[in-house]
């Protein structure tokens, strides 16, 4: 019992806790960042026809691609297919002005608010499970919750 | 007619019986507070989930105990001749009922959650501006669950045997035994946390399983208990030996020829019927009251004593 105790202190300090089951945030790292956007505004729309996209949660995602030294590929897509895709894995991120009382929240996974307004909670959606890279993109709306801030008090500008 | 004595306890258990309701209650407000914090960690846990609903089904023998301590010592009444003592029995079976339900649906549930490979995402809390990871506070919450359980389940263990009662005696046993869903539940947390996703559904798939055994075992005694099953030690183990011993004291009355004994359980007391076979029919009243009298006084259990004279025992 207490060698058992030993190894799992052991491991919670040496590895980094918790992992991806498939390993999303080791991958993204200076690679790419998949992000499913669904036009939404005034949380993301479209800036112009070269599929640029800008908005609250477009300045996010590409804020935390940044601390990653990832590259943004900007996915447009209905909600529906878009959730389909992150709960196979098969994009990193779907931004769609997202509310944590979305029923998407069974089937992937939310971040927790990064902004409440009128009693809706703003979140953003990842792949179901990736707890690392949940966990790292937490971190990152945290640390920079006065820039968000920032771009939710000008959003009808961005 | 006086055939139920107006006590439930001997006086020497009535202090112990206050003391097991004084436990009861603490474990009521605990296993509040349990729920209450893992319901507000549980996140998309599967395994939470389960360890949360075991929780909450322990509060049912904790508060039948109360409640059928209040009914089970009221005098028996036109209406109810027998007494209110079975309300133990009852307590007993809807409680053995729930959790068997309640296995049922958990082992479904999670069954479910892993074919379906759900997996679980668990995020972050802020902490004083550091963001911890939540399974580390489920750990924690868990941990909560299961320590103090233990102990309270190690005091009310004597108490139950003492008592008599079986309701306190299977709380007691089960929440003895809580660590190893506590545990199980941990693993599950600690293995979503190496990545591995079935982890969680697994683990509850365990723990459910272990519900379902405790209802199922349970609901079986409660069945047996309301077919008038004979008097078991409360371990239900073996046979109570008290009946045994009873018809052999009474064997040892000087005009008793023969004699037979039954007991059926009554949750904390014993019901007990004897019949016998007298030397002479000379005096035959004293010595039926002298049998009875005899078995009153055998034991604090033995109540609503029956007796019966008969030419013969067959």
């Amino acid at each position: 019992m207490k060698a058992w105790i030993a190894i799992i202190i052991v491991c919670l300090v040496s590895c980094r806790f918790p992992k991806d089951p498939e390993g999303t945030w080791e991958r993204v790292q200076g690679q790419e960042l998949r992000v499913g956007v669904s036009v939404n505004k005034p949380w993301i729309f479209a800036l112009n026809e070269n599929g640029r996209f800008s908005g609250v949660e477009a300045k996010i995602v590409e804020g935390f691609a940044k601390t990653l030294k990832a590259k943004v590929i900007w996915l447009p897509g209905s909600e529906s297919d878009l959730m389909q895709k992150l709960k196979f894995q098969q994009i990193d991120l779907v931004i769609a002005g997202l509310t944590d009382d979305s029923l998407w929240k069974k089937q992937v996974g939310f971040t927790k608010p990064y902004h409440e307004e009128a009693k809706r909670k703003h979140v953003i959606a990842v792949p179901p499970g990736e707890n690392r890279f949940l966990l790292e993109f937490e971190k990152y709306l945290s640390h920079h919750r006065d820039e968000i801030s920032g771009w939710i008090n000008q959003k009808d500008f961005l | 007619m006086k055939t139920s004595s107006d006590f439930e306890l001997p006086k020497d258990l009535i202090p112990k019986h206050k003391k097991a309701v004084k436990l009861e209650w603490i474990t009521i407000f605990y296993l509040l507070s349990v729920v209450t914090l893992m319901y507000l960690v549980m996140g998309n846990s599967q395994a939470m989930k389960t360890a949360w609903l075991e929780d909450l089904m322990s509060l049912i023998p904790a508060l039948s105990f109360l409640i059928a301590s209040i009914v089970s010592d009221r005098k028996p009444t036109e209406e109810f001749p027998f007494g209110f003592h079975k309300i133990f029995s009852i307590a007993n079976t809807v409680g053995a009922f729930a959790l068997f339900a309640i296995g049922i649906f958990l082992l479904v549930d999670s069954s479910i959650v892993l074919i379906k490979q759900e997996r679980p995402t668990i995020g972050t809390i802020e902490i004083f501006g550091e963001n911890i990871w939540m399974g580390y506070i489920m750990i924690a919450v868990l941990l909560y669950s299961s320590i103090p359980a233990m102990i309270l389940g190690r005091k009310k263990l004597p108490l139950a045997r003492q008592l008599h009662n079986k309701v306190l005696f299977t709380d007691a046993d089960t929440q003895k035994a809580d660590w190893v869903t506590a545990l199980a539940a941990i693993v599950g947390i600690l293995g979503i946390g190496f990545g591995i996703w079935w982890a969680d559904a697994t683990a509850a798939l365990i723990i459910s399983f272990s519900i379902l055994k405790d209802g199922l075992f349970d609901l079986i005694d409660s069945i047996k208990d309301a077919m008038d099953q004979a008097p078991r030690t409360i371990e239900n183990k073996e046979m109570d030996p008290l009946v045994e011993n009873l018809r052999k004291d009474l064997g040892r009355l000087p005009f008793v020829k023969e004699v037979e004994v039954r007991m059926r359980d009554a949750g904390q007391v014993l019901f007990c019927e004897v019949f016998f076979v007298p030397d002479s029919e000379r005096d035959l009243i004293e010595k039926i009251a002298k049998v009875q009298k005899t078995a009153r006084g055998f034991d604090w259990k033995v109540q609503n004593v029956v007796v019966m004279a008969l030419d013969e025992l067959r």
